[in-house]
């Protein structure tokens, strides 16, 4: 059974597409058939894993605005090695190499989604329709949503089964996960029973902060202990990693980023059958 | 220096409750999906959207029977966004909010209540009790 994850947060630049690009990598690499949708305007997946974000190009504008169909808008992420030469050349790094990751790709024209809202009631149902309608094939669908509230974030949480929020270790991101708390309950309440928080990513964790270790310590005495995730360490790689068009495992596979990731997918992989 | 803010204040802040065993959000209406995407899909359907309505109005006062004052808050919540008006929400929500020491807005929506039923005893004599006990809004 397909599993629906979304990585939301409302706060922007708290890692959430590094989280999904890199996340939907490593499970693909693990031979499971991923489907990543990028459902930003901003269309950092597409661009992280080396795709034009071209607007005529179909994408997932076209499919919400019903211009195109699910399989029209689906296509087959090559891997960077393939296509770009100027990765780290270092003979020693084995590179991992994936061929069962899929995305639907966005680009700018999406926001005109998010501005004008959903058109009719019912709307905010549309996204979860048509993957529940079309994405069975596929054992991982990742949702990267906007850092924003509006019909593309409550889509993706009415589509997905299983989120996540990564947050860097600060007050103000505390906020945001308060606040994703919030409208997680909203959605669980109205729309998506099924939603559930499954976890909290610190993400650009330093643990000799004092900082991190109290909200750190918050998360664990508010939520329990099994929802905070393995950290993911604050790595120049993983900041790197899109510029190359791809993700942290075939860009530096050697990193404490991938090191990290690797871990947190174990994290989200036994979450599956815990519940 | 103020003690620092912490996590369970900023979510008491939201009227966000979470069980009482600090687990992760559990669905709380799971066997309510099918019919609240028929609500969602056609608002015309008065019959499914009375029942919806109703099924949660009585979750949500179970809860606030049981204490849950966060979680019934949103239970009422989100009657009041399917349907602005019901009077018995709002009086419950005006309760709950109370109780978790969110006096304003449960004054503003029981306030409400008057707008609509100048003569309603329960929303009058909650407002009385408000003000009476927290004169400094």
């Amino acid at each position: 059974m397909s599993r629906y994850i979304v990585f939301a947060n409302r706060k922007g630049g708290c890692g959430k597409t590094t989280t999904a690009v890199n996340i939907s990598y490593i499970f693909a690499a693990q031979n499971k058939k991923v489907l990543l949708i990028d459902l930003d305007p901003q269309a950092h997946a597409t661009l992280s894993l080396n795709i034009n974000p071209d607007p005529e190009r179909p994408n997932i504008y076209h499919l919400l605005d019903k211009k195109a169909s699910f399989k029209d808008v689906v296509q087959r992420v090559v891997p960077a090695s393939q296509i770009i030469s100027n990765l780290p050349n270092d003979p020693k790094q084995d590179r991992i190499k994936v061929d069962n990751l899929y995305i639907i790709p966005s680009s700018r024209n999406l926001s005109v989604v998010e501005i004008s809202g959903p058109k009719f009631s019912g709307d905010e149902l549309y996204l979860a329709e048509i993957l529940h309608n079309n994405a069975s094939e596929f054992d991982y669908v990742i949702i990267d949503p906007p850092p924003s509230v509006g019909i593309l974030s409550v889509s993706a949480l009415v589509a997905a089964k299983e989120a996540y929020i990564p947050m860097p270790m600060h007050f103000l991101a505390m906020e945001g996960l308060a606040e994703m708390t919030r409208l997680i309950y909203q959605i669980n309440a109205t729309w998506n029973p099924e939603l559930k928080l499954y976890g909290i990513i610190p993400t650009f964790y330093n643990k000799n902060t004092r900082i991190a270790k109290e909200i750190a310590s918050d998360i664990v005495k508010t939520f329990g202990a099994k929802s905070l995730a393995p950290p993911i360490r604050q790595n120049v790689a993983l900041a790197e990693a899109p510029g190359h068009g791809t993700s942290i495992f075939e860009y530096a596979p050697d990193s404490i980023g991938a090191e990290d990731y690797e871990s947190l997918a174990n994290f989200i992989e036994a979450k599956g059958d815990n519940f | 220096m103020r003690e620092r803010i912490t996590l369970q204040d900023l979510l008491n802040q939201k009227i966000v409750h979470l069980p009482e065993d600090n687990a992760l959000i559990e669905p709380e209406n799971s066997n309510l999906i099918e019919v609240v995407k028929t609500v969602a899909v056609d608002k015309s359907s008065f019959i499914d959207k009375k029942m919806v309505v109703d099924d949660i109005f009585k979750k949500g006062v179970k809860l606030l029977k049981s204490e849950k004052y966060c979680c019934a808050a949103a239970f009422f919540e989100t009657i009041l966004s399917l349907e602005p008006e019901h009077i018995k929400a709002q009086l419950n929500l005006g309760v709950a909010l109370y109780q978790i020491g969110e006096y304003k807005k449960a004054l503003n929506i029981l306030e409400k209540v008057v707008e609509q039923e100048p003569d309603n005893e329960i929303a009058n004599c909650n407002i009385r009790t408000i003000k009476k006990d927290f004169t400094n809004f």
